[in-house]
C-alpha cells in the first residue's frame, strides 16, 4: 500500500540503482513509465483513508518530480549498439616540415609587405654567387673547403643572395623580390652546421628607398614573425654587397633580454643580415647609384626554426622523424 | 702613477680562430659591459665579455694604520687595517706595504683569484677563484687578506705588487669602482673585422671608443726615418709584382736585451710569450698598431743584402716553430744573398731569429700582395698573427709608421745605434677624398642630420671635412683603407649616430600577383601534409649517370645532384616501416637537377611515398589532386618498361598521364611483405592543369541510381580505357561517375584474365531516372563490354 515510507523507499532504491550503473532509460521506463512502479503506486491512492490521502498525494507528487529530475539529468543511452566512450583512434596522417613551413610563412609576411617571388637556380655561376656580390676573387669563401663546385665549374649557391644580379639585370626597377630556397656549404655537419640548408632573401630596388625604410620593413616583418611585442635592434656588420651593412637582433623571447641559455646570455638573438645595396652593384649593371637605392636582407631559415621551437641540434631538421615533426607547427 | 688598465679585448680572427687580446682601454672595470655594448651597437659585435678584475669581488679599500713584524716568521707582517667600519688584523707577506697606505682588502667571504705564487709568469686565469677565510698563520690569527694585483686579476705581483690607491681614496669602497677596467675579454666575430684591418689593434678599438665616449684621442705617429746609406746594407725587391715596399734598418750594439716590465706585462696579458727586446717590440706594435715588422739577427746573415724574392723551387726553410717547410717559386721570402730568412708575412727562420745574444739586428717592414701571402699560408698550412694581418693587407702608410715606431723604440729601449736605413718601392700614401652632399646623405639614410652633427662625427673618426653642405670635401684618414665610396661614409655616420636612432618608415613596394606555380606548391603542401609527413632530403646522392650534375668536391661518395628523389623517399619509408610506422607516408617538394649539354636544368618535383597497396596509395594521390581541382578520375596510369628508369629497378612502374601530358611516374616496391608506392610528379605540369579560380556550376537536384557490374577480361586490358568507353556508352551522358573500380585476386581466376567490379553512378540533370531506363543503359554497356573487350559478365 502506498505510504510516505514506501515512496521514500522507491526514491532510495532508484538512487542506488543509478549509482550501480543501471541503464537510465530502462529505469525511467520501469519507474516513471505509463505502467511503471510509481503509476501503480499512485493508483492505490484511491484506496486509502481520505483523511491522509491529500498528504500522501502531495508527497507522491514531490517524489515524482525528484525522480524525473534524477532520471533526466543522466546520460541518454544510445538506442543502437554503439559505444561512444571509445577514445579517438590513431589514423594514418601526416605533418608539415618546419623548414618549408617557415619559408611559406616568410613568403606570406614579405609578400604582404610588397615583395614578389623571384626564382633562380641553385646551381649557379661563380659570377652570380660571388663576383656580382663584390666578394673578392681570392676571398676564402670561394675555397673548395667552403663551396661545392660542379665538374663544369658552376657553384652550388652558398646563399640565396645569388639572385640579386639576376633580378637587377632581368627585371626593370622598381622591383621588390624575395626568394627562399636551398643553399650549400662544403662544411662538416655538426649540431650547428649542415652542408645543405635554406636561406630566405629579399631585395628591393627603387628610387628613394632609405635606411629608415629598411628598418621599418624589417620591424614590421619581425613583429609578424615573432609577435606584436617583439623588440629589435640593428648593429653594424659587414657584408661586401651592402653599405651600410647591419645585423638585426630580436630581444630574446625566452628571457626577455635578461640573458639565458638560448641567447648565450646576451639577451638578444641574431636573426638576419641586411643593408643598403652597395653602389658598385648598381654600377656593374649600368644603373646610376645616385638614382636608385636598394634594400637587401637574408636570413637562415633553419636558424629561425631553431629559434622559434628552441631546437638545439640542427641535424634534427634533416632526420624526418615523425616524433620530431609532429611536435612542431 | 699610471694605473694598469686591464681590459682585454679578444677579437676572434675568422679563419684561424686565434685569440687577439687588448688590455689598454681607458674604461672602469664596472663599465666594461657598457663599453662592449657601445662597440656592439656602433662598431662591431662583441661576442663575449669577461672582466678579469671582476673575477674578484667583495674586495674593498682599507687604510693600513699599523704594521708589526710577525714574531715567528721573517717574511710575514701583521698589519692593522681600517676599513672605514672596523679595525682588523691581517697577516700578510706583501713586500711593498707601509703605514697610511690605502690598499685593497679582502674580508672573509670576499672572492679573489687563486694564484700560483711559485710561478710568477703563469698567465692569470680569471676562472680560478677562492673565497677568503679567517686563518691562522704561524700562530697569529688573520681576519682577511691584502690583495696583490694578481689576486685582483689586474696585474702581476712581481711587476706591480700590492696596488696602492691615492691617499684621498674613501675607505670601505668596492675596488671595482676605483680601478681602471680590469681585463675585459671581448670576442668579436669574423665578419666585423673582415673589411677593417684597423680594428685588429688597440689603436683602432681605442679610437672607436673615444668617438663613442666623446673623449679626445691621439694616435702615436712617427715620421719615417731618413735614408741612411751604409756599405753594410743593400736593400732590394726582386718580386716587384708581389712586394711594393720594403723598408730595412740596421741597429747595432744593443745593450739592453730585455724589454721593459710594461711591455712584458702587456704581452703577457695578450697571451704573447716574452722573448727579447726586439722581438717583444715587434709583437707589441703588432697588437697596438695592428701593423707588422720583423727583426733578424744581423750576425746570422750571409752578406749585407736584404731582398724580397720568390723562393727557389724546393728551397727549404727551418722555421721558428721547429717545422721545416719546402717552398715553391710561388712563395715569397725575405732573403740574404744566400738563403731565405723568412717566409714573407708568415714566419721567420730559426737561425735568423733575434736571440738574447744578438747585438746587431735588422728591422724590416713591407707591403706584400695579400693574395700571395694567403696562398702560401694556405698551402703550407701555417697561420700566424702576422699572416692573418698581412692577408687583410698592410698599406704603405701603415708600414712606414710602424717601421718608424719599431726603429725608435728598439733604439731607445736597447741603447743601440741606428747604423743604416734604406728602402725600395713606393712610400707614397694614397689619399682618398670624397665629396658629399648633406641632402643626399639624409635622403639615403632617411634622416635629417645637420652639417654640424655630420662634421662632428666625421672629425672624431679622424676624417677632415671642408666645404659647404652641398659639397663637403672629406679626406679619409690613412688607416681607413676600407673607405672608398660615399656609401662607406654614410655607414660611418649612420652607425656612430646610431642605426637605432634612425626613424622607421614603410615604403610602398611594387607588388606582383602570386604565380600559378606558387599557388600549386602551397596547395600541394597543405593537402599532402594532412595525410603524409613532409620531409627534407639531400640534393646530393651517390647514384648518377651521364646526365647528372657532378660535384668536384663532394662530401663522401654523394657526388651527384639527384635527378629524382624517389629512391630517397623509398629509403626513408623503409626505415620508418622498420621502425614500426606501419602505414607511413611522406612527401617532399623539391628540385631535381640534370645536365643537358652545357645547360644545367632544375625542375620542381612533388614526390610522395606511402607504405600501402597501390589502390590506397592512388587514393591519397587523388585527395592531393582534388585540392588542385584536377579530377582524380581523369588521371591514367600506363605500364612502362623498366629500361626507362635508368638508375634504379623497381618492382613495378607506371607512367602517369592527364590526356597526352606525362605528369610523372608511379613506382612500387615490396619490402618486408609490405607494399611501398611512390609517385613523382612534375609540379610545373600540375600547375598548368590546376584550377585556382573555380566557377560554380549548378549541380543536378535529381537522385542518382547506382549499379555494380562484375566481369572477367583479359589480363592486359587497360582499365582506364574501359572506364572511358563505359562513360561514352551512355546516351546523354547519364553516367555521373565510376567512383570504384576494384580487382578481385583469387586463385579461381585464370591467370590470363582478371576479375573486375565497377560501381557506376547514373544521374540526369533534367529528371529522375527510372530503373527501367538505367537497366537499358546497363544492357548497352554489358553488350559493349562483351563485344569490344570480350568480357565475361557475371
Amino acid at each position: 500500500m502506498i505510504s510516505i515510507e514506501s515512496l521514500n523507499m522507491l526514491m532510495v532504491q532508484t538512487k542506488t540503482r543509478i549509482k550501480a550503473g543501471e541503464s537510465i532509460s530502462g529505469l525511467r521506463n520501469e519507474i516513471l513509465g505509463r505502467q511503471g512502479t510509481l503509476a501503480s503506486m499512485l493508483k492505490q491512492l484511491a484506496m486509502i483513508d481520505p483523511k491522509i490521502r491529500s498528504t500522501i498525494g502531495a508527497h507522491a507528487n514531490g517524489i515524482k518530480r525528484e525522480l524525473e529530475k534524477m532520471l533526466s539529468e543522466s546520460v541518454i543511452e544510445p538506442r543502437i549498439d554503439v559505444d561512444l566512450t571509445v577514445p579517438i583512434q590513431a589514423r594514418a596522417h601526416g605533418h608539415e616540415h618546419p623548414v618549408p613551413h617557415m619559408i611559406a610563412e616568410l613568403y606570406t609576411i614579405f609578400g604582404n609587405l610588397g615583395f614578389s617571388r623571384f626564382e633562380t637556380p641553385e646551381i649557379e655561376s661563380e659570377e652570380h654567387n660571388f663576383d656580382a656580390l663584390l666578394v673578392p676573387k681570392d676571398h676564402p669563401a670561394r675555397d673548395m673547403q667552403d663551396t661545392f663546385w660542379t665538374t663544369s665549374g658552376a657553384v652550388l649557391r652558398t646563399h640565396t643572395t645569388a639572385f640579386q644580379k639576376r633580378a637587377i639585370s632581368g627585371l626593370k626597377p622598381p622591383f621588390a623580390v624575395m626568394q627562399g630556397g636551398k643553399i650549400y656549404r662544403a662544411e662538416a655537419e655538426d649540431a650547428t652546421h649542415l652542408a645543405e640548408f635554406h636561406h630566405f632573401d629579399c631585395f628591393a630596388v627603387a628610387p628613394g628607398l632609405t635606411f629608415g625604410d629598411l628598418r621599418g620593413l624589417l620591424f614590421e616583418a619581425m613583429r609578424q614573425l615573432f609577435g606584436e611585442t617583439t623588440d629589435i635592434r640593428f648593429r653594424p656588420a659587414y657584408f661586401p654587397f651592402v653599405e651600410p651593412g647591419a645585423e638585426l637582433d630580436i630581444k630574446c623571447p625566452h628571457c626577455h633580454g635578461i640573458g639565458c641559455r638560448a641567447c648565450a646570455s646576451k639577451g638578444w638573438l641574431e636573426v638576419l643580415g641586411c643593408g643598403m645595396t652597395h653602389p658598385d652593384i648598381f654600377k656593374n649593371v649600368g644603373l646610376d647609384p645616385n638614382q636608385y637605392q636598394g634594400l637587401a636582407w637574408g636570413m637562415g631559415v633553419e636558424r629561425l626554426v631553431m629559434l622559434k621551437y628552441q631546437i638545439n641540434d640542427i641535424r634534427d631538421l634533416t632526420k624526418n622523424n615523425p616524433r620530431f615533426l609532429e611536435q612542431l607547427i | 702613477m699610471h694605473i694598469p688598465e686591464r681590459s682585454i679585448i679578444t677579437a676572434k680572427l675568422p679563419e684561424s680562430r686565434m685569440k687577439f687580446l687588448f688590455y689598454h682601454l681607458q674604461v672602469k672595470a664596472d663599465s666594461a659591459l657598457k663599453t662592449a655594448q657601445l662597440l656592439t651597437m656602433h662598431t662591431q659585435e662583441v661576442e663575449h665579455v669577461s672582466v678579469e678584475g671582476l673575477g674578484a669581488h667583495g674586495v674593498i679599500t682599507g687604510k693600513i694604520v699599523d704594521v708589526q713584524q710577525h714574531p715567528n716568521a721573517d717574511r710575514l707582517r701583521i698589519v692593522t687595517v681600517d676599513t672605514g667600519k672596523d679595525m682588523i688584523d691581517i697577516v700578510t707577506g706583501a713586500p711593498n706595504i707601509a703605514q697610511n697606505q690605502i690598499v685593497p682588502v679582502a674580508l672573509p667571504g670576499a672572492v679573489v683569484l687563486s694564484i700560483d705564487h711559485d710561478d710568477p709568469n703563469a698567465p692569470i686565469d680569471p676562472s680560478k677563484t677562492m673565497t677568503v677565510q679567517p686563518t691562522t698563520l704561524r700562530g697569529i690569527e688573520s681576519l682577511g687578506m691584502i690583495c696583490g694585483s694578481d689576486e685582483l686579476g689586474i696585474g702581476n705581483i712581481v711587476a706591480t705588487g700590492v696596488h696602492i690607491f691615492d691617499s684621498n681614496t674613501p675607505l670601505g669602497e668596492p675596488v671595482e669602482h676605483l680601478l681602471h677596467a680590469s681585463v675585459a675579454s671581448i670576442e668579436t666575430d669574423d665578419k666585423g673585422t673582415a673589411h677593417r684591418p684597423d680594428l685588429l689593434s688597440y689603436t683602432g678599438i681605442e679610437q672607436e671608443l673615444a668617438v663613442l665616449l666623446h673623449t679626445p684621442y691621439r694616435r702615436t705617429e712617427m715620421a719615417l726615418p731618413a735614408r741612411k746609406p751604409s756599405p753594410d746594407l743593400t736593400v732590394s725587391i726582386d718580386a716587384t709584382e708581389a712586394c711594393t715596399l720594403f723598408l730595412v734598418a740596421k741597429i747595432e750594439a744593443m745593450k739592453t736585451k730585455q724589454s721593459p716590465p710594461e711591455i712584458q706585462e702587456f704581452l703577457r696579458h695578450n697571451n704573447v710569450k716574452v722573448i727579447n727586446l726586439a722581438t717583444d717590440v715587434t709583437n707589441y706594435l703588432m697588437l697596438r698598431e695592428g701593423a707588422l715588422t720583423h727583426v733578424f739577427d744581423a750576425a746570422a746573415l750571409h752578406g749585407q743584402i736584404m731582398t724580397v724574392r720568390f723562393a727557389r723551387e724546393k728551397e727549404v726553410l727551418s722555421a721558428l716553430n721547429h717545422q721545416t717547410y719546402t717552398l715553391s717559386n710561388r712563395d715569397l721570402v725575405i732573403a740574404d744573398s744566400k738563403t731565405a730568412l723568412d717566409i714573407a708575412g708568415i714566419i721567420g727562420s730559426a737561425e735568423s731569429s733575434v736571440t738574447p745574444h744578438s747585438d746587431d739586428i735588422m728591422v724590416t717592414a713591407a707591403v706584400f700582395l695579400p693574395r700571395v701571402i694567403r696562398a702560401t699560408s694556405k698551402r703550407l698550412g701555417i697561420r700566424t698573427d702576422a699572416s692573418a694581418r698581412f692577408e687583410r693587407g698592410q698599406s704603405p702608410a701603415s708600414a712606414k709608421r710602424v717601421f718608424a715606431q719599431a726603429v725608435e723604440m728598439i733604439c731607445r729601449l736597447s741603447g743601440g745605434r741606428l747604423q743604416a736605413v734604406d728602402y725600395v718601392g713606393s712610400i707614397e700614401e694614397r689619399i682618398m677624398r670624397l665629396v658629399l652632399n648633406v641632402a643626399d646623405l639624409n635622403a639615403f639614410l632617411g634622416t635629417s642630420l645637420d652639417q654640424k652633427t655630420i662634421d662632428d662625427i666625421l672629425r672624431r673618426l679622424g676624417y677632415t671635412v671642408e666645404g659647404t653642405p652641398n659639397a663637403l670635401t672629406i679626406t679619409v684618414p690613412w688607416w681607413r683603407t676600407d673607405v672608398t665610396s660615399k656609401a662607406d661614409i654614410y655607414e660611418d655616420i649612420a652607425r656612430i649616430y646610431g642605426y637605432n636612432n634612425i626613424v622607421q618608415s614603410v615604403p610602398h613596394l611594387p607588388h606582383q600577383a602570386i604565380s600559378r606555380l606558387e599557388e600549386t606548391i602551397a596547395a600541394l603542401r597543405t593537402a599532402a601534409a594532412t595525410y603524409l609527413y613532409e620531409v627534407e632530403t639531400s640534393s646530393m646522392v651517390k647514384m648518377g649517370n651521364a646526365d647528372s650534375v657532378e660535384i668536384q668536391n663532394p662530401i663522401g661518395d654523394r657526388k651527384y645532384m639527384r635527378q629524382t628523389f624517389v629512391p630517397q623517399l623509398f629509403e626513408l619509408a623503409k626505415s620508418m616501416v622498420r621502425a614500426g610506422y606501419a602505414s607511413y607516408g611522406c612527401f617532399q617538394i623539391g628540385k631535381a637537377y640534370r645536365r643537358e649539354g652545357e645547360d644545367l636544368i632544375e625542375k620542381i618535383r612533388f614526390g610522395m611515398c606511402v607504405a600501402t597497396d597501390p589502390d590506397q596509395a592512388k587514393s591519397v594521390l587523388g585527395l592531393v589532386l582534388h585540392r588542385l581541382h584536377i579530377p582524380p578520375q581523369t588521371i591514367r596510369f600506363t605500364l612502362c618498361s623498366q629500361s626507362e628508369d635508368r638508375m634504379v629497378k623497381y618492382d613495378a612502374v607506371a607512367k602517369i598521364y592527364f590526356e597526352d601530358t606525362l605528369l610523372g611516374h608511379m613506382c612500387v616496391e615490396k619490402f618486408h611483405g609490405q607494399t611501398l608506392c611512390a609517385f613523382k610528379l612534375y609540379v610545373e605540369k600540375l600547375a598548368a592543369l590546376a584550377n585556382f579560380e573555380p566557377i560554380f556550376k549548378p549541380y543536378s537536384v535529381y537522385p542518382s541510381i547506382q549499379r555494380d557490374v562484375t566481369f572477367l577480361v583479359a589480363q592486359n586490358t587497360d582499365l582506364f580505357d574501359m572506364v572511358q568507353r563505359i562513360m561514352d556508352a551512355s546516351p546523354e551522358h547519364m553516367i555521373e561517375q565510376i567512383p570504384h573500380v576494384t580487382r578481385y585476386y583469387g586463385s579461381e581466376i585464370p591467370s590470363s584474365q582478371k576479375s573486375i567490379t565497377m560501381t557506376i553512378v547514373f544521374r540526369s540533370n533534367q529528371r529522375t531516372l527510372t530503373d527501367t531506363e538505367v537497366n537499358g543503359i546497363m544492357k548497352t554497356i554489358t553488350q559493349m563490354l562483351k563485344k569490344d573487350f570480350e568480357a565475361i559478365i557475371k
